[in-house]
């Protein structure tokens, strides 16, 4: 279904499947999960850079543990974002609980050969990591000694092997062993065209699994995705450049009590300027069995309110329930199934 | 860092005066809004030396195509990304320790314990291994305090491989773990201490009280019968045997006719309810959806692991985008499930009402224990001696509620934590106190504090 049939370019995105069926769902069939998460610094990067993305970091900072405004690895999706993603070809969804899916549920079972040859490699990159390490606090050692006795060191001096036994064990209890943010056991298999096929199959599959639960926060998403905004500062206008088109960027917004945020930029820069609610239905066709969500007076007096007590705009999508295609490869990204009305306070009285 | 950013930019004298004087305006700009703007600069410093954490910086209102602005954001996700690479997880070798996963039973082991990491996280087993619940064992992994491994074959013991964090989140069985990982994640970086409801042997409600506390129950009943009868008793026929002679007497008397619901303010009434609801659930189990998820204790050096006391909080998890808001009935089975360190109780010794296999847990604890327990209970009372005036107290318990438990909203990666308690507004007095008038007569205080303001002030513009 994407866009983009070449995988090998475009950035993973992982997904857990297949789990247990779930008490708390409306649903009683599902069995996949609803959290899409990347690992990888590179995607997460390659993401926020190029694709206006920014996603949650949700891991423990490992230097400061104590906190949580800044978090590390791993990065969690909007579901709305990872369905954008997958199905414009920049991503594709790839599964997560691989090893516990394989038929592999307790130790017996694990294929002991490929673990093996994993291990092996482990073992191999470990020792490598070791050893750079090693000749990196030897050389410091080296340099402070000759600090000390008033000597120069030669910057390409070799550490030789003697030097190496003898020094080795005892530096060995400093050596650092680091746990990788992304799996060995996944990347191994990388290259198979069965896995390729697997993959791609596993993807869409996800995709139009999630439209169905998702479509109409997604299909709200998607326009403030696509909307591109006219950006020309005075300076521009003066010497008659052409207007940058800049994207929204977007975040879960249930601080402000929306569905979503807007931010103009980056929120590392920029506030955020318009609180997104969730969207209201409205039908068309009078034959369907759909209803007309209705709106509450009281609901747009409170979030009015907000709106100015925080200096953002509120905004109410309504969605066309007739318009929107129930599959998502017969969607398109058409204006009249959406609408958008901000609400301001006056400021009159 | 926004002078480190300037003296980085081009030698170009005009791009630095239109830039200097660009940023001028930038950090002049009103910004009161929402300070979240993240200064990773200060974090990628910490990550080097442990310092303490940075406060959050400034930010603009739009994007307005100056070069200043895009430098400044291209060093600030710079800075972050760098935090979070040069923030390696992981341990030096003299510090390891090597945490198992079991795949069958969903733990994770560790042989050799080291750290102080393990007073109040993990169970101890027969063998001396510390046995972690799962959310436990990621958690200390995502905070480098540990190493996963998986072993793969148990006749050879070297035959093992180490796992990253990706490995880890593939071993989480359904999404609602994942979220309750998140939220426990999340309180424990804070310093809290949390555990499952499930295994806990500390209790409120011992069985033995609660049966036998027939006696109580039928009070309860009595009482209800006594309102009906007073009730009863303000009719027109009450009017000329008893003639309201205040306005006192009128409020009262109407104060009887306003049917409520009865909310639970006693340890009496607490015992009882719970009584109720024993054979309520009976009948009717609650349906699943919704649980307690976590026991919450303030962060204490003398927690005990095997034997804890009734926890702060108690906490429950619901997805937003997953799940529906809990109606009004699952609110009403959680608060009857509630056990824990019923803060609105007053003057009551914890260790004497909680009980472990029904035995009093004052009981259980050792004579040096019970000293140190005394003297935390008499700085309290110390600390609590200020006496507050009957308003105060009242506005307090309409603010605060009785009951009450955290519900954690989560957002696609973003927790909100909501307090919901049971209020109590129907049996207050709030229209008619007899002592108001009493406080009134002390409007003369608040000449006097008036008076004293005025004396500082003046003292002030002195200096």
């Amino acid at each position: 279904m994407s866009k983009n049939n070449d995988t090998s370019q475009s950035i993973p995105i992982y997904i857990a499947d297949n789990l247990p069926s779930l008490p708390v769902t409306n649903d009683d069939n599902v069995t996949h999960s609803d959290i899409p998460l990347l690992f990888d610094i590179q995607a997460i990067k390659k993401l926020r850079y190029e694709m206006d993305i920014l996603g949650v970091l949700i891991g423990t900072l490992p230097s400061a543990s104590q906190q949580n405004l800044f978090l590390s690895i791993p990065l969690r999706l909007m579901v709305e974002e990872a369905i954008w993603l997958v199905n414009s070809g920049k991503c594709y969804f790839k599964k997560l609980n691989y090893i516990t899916n394989t038929g592999a549920n307790c130790d017996d079972e694990l294929p002991k050969k490929y673990m093996h040859s994993i291990k092996n490699l482990q073992d191999i990159e470990l020792k490598k990591y070791m050893k750079r390490q090693f000749e990196y606090k030897y050389k410091l050692k080296l340099e402070k000694e000759a600090q000390f006795c008033n000597t120069k060191v030669k910057s390409d001096a070799m550490i030789t092997r003697t030097d190496f036994e003898k020094h080795y064990k005892k530096m060995e209890p400093s050596l650092f062993i680091p746990i990788s943010n992304t799996s060995s056991l996944i990347a191994h298999d990388e290259h198979s065209y069965r896995k390729y096929q697997a993959d791609k199959e596993f993807s869409d599959r996800m995709v139009r699994y999630l439209y169905k639960r998702y479509k109409y926060d997604y299909v709200v998403y998607k326009h403030l995705r696509e909307y591109k905004r006219e950006q020309r500062c005075v300076e521009d206008m003066e010497e008659g450049k052409d207007s940058d088109s800049e994207r929204f960027y977007i975040s879960p917004g249930s601080k402000f009590g929306g569905r979503f945020i807007v931010y103009p930029g980056d929120p590392l820069r920029y506030h955020s300027h318009m609180i997104i609610q969730s969207p209201k239905l409205i039908t068309t066709d009078n034959n369907s069995s759909d209803t007309t969500d209705g709106i509450d007076l009281l609901e747009l007096v409170c979030s009015g309110r907000l709106g100015t007590g925080v200096k953002k705009t509120c905004v109410y999508p309504f969605i066309n329930v007739t318009k929107v295609a129930k599959d998502i490869t017969t969607d398109q990204s058409s204006i009249d199934n959406c609408s958008f009305y901000s609400i301001e306070w006056s400021g009159f009285g | 860092m926004k002078n480190d950013n300037l003296s980085n930019r081009d030698d170009n004298e005009d791009v630095d005066t239109e830039e200097t004087l660009a940023s001028h305006l930038l950090y002049t700009s009103d910004d009161d809004d929402e300070v979240t703007r993240q200064d990773w600069t200060e974090m990628l410093k910490l990550s080097q030396v442990q310092q303490i954490i940075p406060k959050r910086g400034d930010k603009d209102y739009e994007p307005d195509g100056t070069n200043v602005q895009q430098t400044l954001l291209f060093n600030a996700r710079n800075t972050m990304f760098d935090a979070i690479s040069e923030a390696p997880r992981g341990l030096i070798i003299k510090h390891l320790n090597k945490a198992y996963y079991n795949i069958g039973s969903h733990t994770g082991i560790i042989y050799h314990a080291k750290g102080s990491f393990i007073n109040n996280i993990g169970k101890t087993n027969s063998k001396g291994q510390i046995v972690l619940q799962f959310y436990e064992f990621v958690y200390l992994v995502e905070r480098g305090t540990v190493i996963p491994y998986l072993k793969f074959d148990e006749d050879n013991e070297e035959a093992e491989i180490q796992l990253s964090v990706q490995d880890l989140y593939s071993f989480f069985r359904n999404q609602q773990e994942l979220d309750e990982f998140m939220v426990y994640s999340h309180l424990k970086r804070l310093g809290y201490i949390l555990h499952k409801p499930e295994n806990r042997k500390t209790t409120f409600f011992p069985s033995n009280l609660l049966t036998t506390n027939n006696n109580l129950f039928c009070q309860n009943k009595a009482f209800q019968l006594w309102n009906i009868f007073k009730i009863s008793l303000a009719s027109p026929l009450n009017l000329l045997l008893l003639p309201y002679r205040s306005n006192a007497e009128i409020y009262i008397n109407l104060q009887k006719l306003i049917s409520h619901s009865k909310v639970v303010k006693t340890r009496a009434e607490l015992l009882s309810t719970s009584h109720q609801q024993q054979i309520h659930t009976e009948k009717a189990p609650v349906s699943g959806s919704l649980n307690i998820a976590f026991d919450l204790w303030k962060p204490n050096p003398n927690f005990k692991k095997k034997c804890p006391d009734l926890p702060d909080f108690q906490i429950l998890i619901h997805n937003k985008n997953l799940q529906n808001f809990p109606t009004f009935d699952d609110f009403h089975s959680i608060f009857n499930k509630l056990d824990y360190k019923f803060e609105f109780l007053d003057d009551i010794e914890w260790d004497e009402v909680s009980y472990v296999n029904e035995i009093s847990r004052k009981q259980l604890l050792t004579p040096k224990q019970q000293k140190q327990q005394q003297f935390n209970i008499h700085n309290e009372q110390k600390k609590n001696k200020k006496r507050v005036s009957e308003n105060v107290l009242q506005l307090r318990r309409l603010k605060n509620g009785f009951r009450k438990f955290i519900l954690a909203v989560i957002d696609d990666g973003l927790i909100n934590f909501i307090t919901i308690a049971e209020a109590d507004f129907s049996t207050e007095n709030v229209w008619y106190e007899p002592q108001r008038n009493k406080v009134r007569s002390g409007s003369n205080k608040s000449k006097n504090r008036n008076s004293k303001q005025t004396k500082r002030d003046k003292t002030k513009k002195d200096v």
